[in-house]
């Protein structure tokens, strides 16, 4: 399991994990569900005319091929939206009391795991741009660590995003003020 | 002239899907058994998964082989 792989601090408590907002996932369900059902309803309309009797036929004669790419087709949308429904579970953000993981599942063979520590961060901004992320509030957050430009983050269609970012503001305060005068770090 | 048989070709076509299908399967047993976090939701996956797509494997091989 994930956690014992990530490998958290002796006295390190998670706060919260977030995942991208259900909109997204199901957005990409519903594609991938209409793209499967596409030829399958195409087929049942084809046959269904009630002028053409050569379609008919032609179904009737080969009908084993049809059905078996028909088949084909399905199974490659089952498999599709596998791989959608797996991306979207293991794409996800682990916010500690001492460090956010950002663990980003881009394709199955390209996994990214960030931390960034509270104590680095400088600045979290989030805009939620849309109708669909306003009604449904989520958006994307943004947030500049101490550290090179490139380990800025950047992570879109986050649930309730402004009480990650309240969440996130309140560890980091609460984690310098347990670092107290202590010096940090700085590679 | 002799009738062309599709059969073969279903066949083939049969084992090239099954050969990806548990290619696929490995790939997805492995990140899931590896990266996620929650054990029912991870036996949920693999029953759905299953589910959704043995039995279209099973229509495929009784239309290639009976």
């Amino acid at each position: 399991m994930l956690y014992d792989k990530i490998e958290l601090e002796p006295d390190e408590n998670v706060l919260r994990t977030v995942r991208k907002h259900w909109f997204v996932i199901t957005v990409e369900l519903i594609s991938i569900v209409m793209m499967g059902l596409l030829p399958v309803i195409g087929c049942i309309v084809l046959l269904n005319l009630p002028f053409n009797l050569d379609i008919a036929n032609l179904f009737a004669d080969n009908m084993a091929v049809i059905m078996f790419m028909l088949c084909t087709w399905l199974l490659l949308s089952v498999m599709a939206a596998t791989v959608s429904w797996t991306h979207y579970y293991l794409d996800l953000w682990v916010i500690t009391d001492r460090r956010i993981i950002v663990i980003e599942q881009i394709s199955f063979f390209n996994r990214k795991v960030s931390n960034f520590r509270l104590e680095r961060m400088q600045d979290i901004k989030v805009s939620i741009t849309g109708i669909i992320p306003t009604l449904l509030n989520f958006g994307t957050i943004r947030a500049q660590t101490a550290s090179a430009a490139e380990s800025n983050f950047t992570s879109p269609a986050l649930p309730d995003p402004r009480e990650l970012q309240s969440l996130i503001q309140t560890a980091m305060d609460a984690r310098m003020a347990s670092l107290g005068d202590a010096p940090i770090l700085v590679d | 002239m002799e009738a062309f048989s599709i059969t073969p070709l279903l066949q083939i076509g049969f084992y090239l899907t099954a050969i990806v299908y548990a290619i696929f399967s490995a790939i997805l047993f492995y990140h899931w058994q590896n990266y996620s976090m929650s054990n029912a939701v991870t036996l949920q996956t693999y029953i759905a998964f299953a589910v959704f797509s043995l039995p279209l494997l099973a229509i495929m091989a009784a239309i290639a082989f009976l």
